[in-house]
This record gives C-alpha cells, sequence and structure tokens, in this order.
C-alpha cells in the first residue's frame, strides 16, 4: 500500500464533558485551594443552591423581576445568602475559611445569573455582557458581606485581600466550574 | 435591599453547575470594586452608591493613567464601562494584568492614609502613568504596522504590489500581495516552491501571517 506522502493533520482536542475551556486572559493569580477549603465552599453552596432552586425558586423569581438594578440584587441577595449560610454554620460549631468567602459569592452569582438567562429575565447579547453583569454583582455581593452581620468580612479583610492579589498572593481562580446544569442530583 | 433568608434542607448530594462561569479577570475587576468601596467607607466619604464609591477609589488609585476607559461614557459610565472595557479590551484600555502590576509597585502606599504615605503615592503615581503611556505607545506602533499592511493589501494591481506601497513592512513590489520578512528571500527563489519559475511563490516555511 502507498504510504501517504505526509500525516494527516491531527485534530485540535475538544473539550470533554466536565471539562472547562479555560479563559486566555492574564491569571496573575497562584494559589490554589486546599481541598479542605474547596470541601468548605462546596458544603456553604451546596445548601444556597438547594434553596435558590427548590424552596426559594418562586420568591427568587418573582425578586429578580421588579429589580429595577438587576446586579444590585443579585450581588445583594448572593452576599446575604452567603452570610447567612457561614453565620448558621459557625453558629453550630462548624468553621468556614474566611479566604473562601469570595468564592462562594462567585459561585452563587453564577448561579442567579443562570436564573436571570433562564427565566429572560435579561437576555445578554454576548459573553463580555455575562461577564459585565457578574463583575457588578460580586461587587454587591462582597460589599453586602462587609455589611452583613457576619464577623469574617469587613472593610480591612477586603482591602488586605486586595493587597494580596497585587501581591500575586491570590488565587481568584479557584475551583472554576461549568458544564451542564444537574438540578436533579440536587433536589 | 432585597434579604432572602435560607432554610437549606440536609440530606442532598451532588453539585449543581453553573453555565456561566466568572473569568479571574472579572472576580479581580468586583475585588477592585469592593475594596473601592471599603476605602470610600473607611475614609469617611461614601456616597452610599457602591458602584460609584467603587469607582471612586479605582481612580483614586490610578487616576490618569486609566486613558480613555477612565471617561465615562454616556453608555455605560464610571465603574460599568470601565469594567466592561477591561473586559473586551476596549479603544484605549490598559491591560488589566498592566493594571494590577503597576498597582502592585505602589501598594504600600494604597491603603495608607497617612498625609506622608499620600504623597508617596502621589509621587509613584507619575511612574505609573509613565509605564502605562509606554504601553500606549505599543498599542500605536501596532496599529501603525497594521495600518502599512493595509496600505499595501489595497495596492495590488494585476497581483503585483504598487511600488507606491513599497513602505517598510512592504519589501519591494513583487507578485501577489508579499509581506514581511519573506519577499527578499522568496522574490530570488527563482526556483520557486515546486521547481518552477515564479517568482512570487512564498515559501511556507517563510510565510508570515498577516
Amino acid at each position: 500500500m502507498k504510504q501517504p506522502a505526509r500525516l494527516p493533520p491531527i485534530p485540535a482536542s475538544v473539550p470533554q464533558e466536565g471539562e472547562v475551556a479555560q479563559p486566555t486572559m492574564q491569571d496573575p493569580f497562584t494559589q490554589q485551594p486546599s481541598q479542605e477549603e474547596v470541601s468548605s465552599v462546596d458544603a456553604i453552596t451546596d445548601e444556597i443552591f438547594l434553596y435558590i432552586y427548590k424552596d426559594g425558586y418562586d420568591e427568587i423569581v418573582a425578586e429578580l423581576k421588579k429589580g429595577d438594578d438587576l446586579p444590585k440584587t443579585v450581588g445583594n441577595m448572593s452576599g446575604n445568602l452567603v452570610s447567612n449560610e457561614v453565620m448558621m454554620l459557625e453558629e453550630e460549631g462548624g468553621e468556614f475559611p474566611q479566604d473562601m468567602f469570595i468564592e462562594a459569592a462567585t459561585e452563587t452569582v453564577e448561579q442567579f445569573t443562570d436564573i436571570v438567562e433562564t427565566e429572560k429575565i435579561k437576555e445578554f447579547r454576548n459573553d463580555t455582557e455575562v461577564q459585565v453583569f457578574m463583575t457588578e454583582a460580586l461587587t454587591y455581593a462582597i460589599n453586602s458581606g462587609v455589611e452583613s452581620e457576619y464577623a469574617g468580612i469587613d472593610d480591612d479583610y477586603i482591602m488586605s485581600t486586595m493587597e494580596n492579589l497585587l501581591r500575586g498572593d491570590m488565587d481568584m481562580n479557584a475551583s472554576p466550574i461549568s458544564g451542564t446544569r444537574v438540578i436533579e442530583e440536587v433536589i | 435591599m432585597a434579604h432572602i433568608k435560607s432554610s437549606p434542607t440536609a440530606g442532598h448530594t451532588g453539585r449543581l453547575k453553573s453555565n456561566n462561569t466568572m473569568f479571574p479577570d472579572s472576580r479581580a475587576l468586583a475585588l477592585m470594586g469592593a475594596t473601592g468601596a471599603a476605602q470610600t467607607r473607611k475614609a469617611g466619604t461614601s456616597s452610599g452608591n457602591v458602584l460609584k464609591d467603587a469607582w471612586d477609589g479605582v481612580l483614586n488609585w490610578f487616576g490618569g493613567g486609566l486613558g480613555k476607559s477612565g471617561t465615562p461614557t454616556k453608555k455605560g459610565g464610571g465603574f460599568t464601562g470601565w469594567i466592561s472595557n477591561a473586559l473586551s479590551s476596549g479603544e484605549g484600555m490598559m491591560g488589566l494584568g498592566s493594571l494590577l502590576s503597576v498597582a502592585g509597585t505602589f501598594i504600600g502606599t494604597l491603603f495608607d492614609d497617612s498625609a506622608e504615605k499620600q504623597h508617596e503615592l502621589e509621587s509613584r503615581k507619575l511612574d505609573i502613568y509613565e509605564k502605562l503611556g509606554m504601553e500606549d505607545i505599543r498599542i500605536n506602533e501596532m496599529k501603525a504596522k497594521d495600518a502599512i499592511r493595509q496600505t499595501g493589501i489595497a495596492s495590488t494591481f494585476m497581483g503585483w504590489t504598487n511600488p507606491i506601497a513599497a513602505v517598510e513592512g512592504i519589501v519591494e513590489p513583487t507578485p501577489g500581495l508579499v509581506v514581511g520578512d519573506a519577499p527578499s528571500e522568496v522574490a530570488s527563489n527563482t526556483g520557486g516552491f515546486i521547481g518552477g519559475s515564479n517568482q512570487g511563490m512564498i515559501t511556507q516555511a517563510k510565510q508570515r501571517q498577516v
């Protein structure tokens, strides 16, 4: 059999299910959270997501629909939910790593953004619009955490976190998640 | 303010995954905004509007160094307009990496309200603007080179580059559009890449992406 003159081009790898195509943006953050920290975030956000998609869904959608400032509504709800959940955990004797507050708030904002899209409360024209929306919402969420009764997050903490980010000590890319929604598993 | 109390039910398993994932840059920008708000609150100058405070904080750090992205627009002024530019690499917008990098150089003064530190911060801003200005120059250089190439593309006639377009970046008039480093070597390759006499053939090895 005649040999081909050259090998056929190897196709680029296709992301498999569960894998995340990472954005090619600059990532100045180096540290990865420990497995314990990731588990702590999961424990908090599991409870929040269960509430969001089960008992609280109708109330949340109604709140989102009447909100004049959607990023603010999403951010404040996210910040409040995370703060409340962490405080409840601590009241029960549990511990939550302070540094994971932003991660938990981020994941919550992402879920709310899914709901905003699913319920057609706001239509995003492109990915940048989604990112801008979530950035604004997370700003509100962090601020909401600062203003809440949760003692772990205050102005000084936020400023020192920013310092860490500028020094490159902080990981803002902790446990990136994306993919198919698996509501059935949770409810 | 919206406030919903969580009432979780225990006993479930599995992880809920979102269709929307925040980029690291988005998180960093949100943290910058929240820090700006925290700083104005600590300084007692908070307006009560989180995004306005966030923007005031960012302006306080970078000031004129933000370039065009520091100018509020009708569509989305202040903080919103800025993050929109930052995330879409809008014209005149410094990359977030550059901003974080230069902000890191005056980190020691960023959150210190003492007059001495603030004076130091103002002094260092000059260095920062210089760095950002150099970045601007690099961007303008790239735009200029691209304009030269566009001239070459628009100036071909019957497959030959117009001699008028023989500017830097378009080495010499040759058949077809030949740009960059390849032309001088390829044009002298009378053998062509399949042994013919077509002088305009560009070998794949030397071809430059335009």
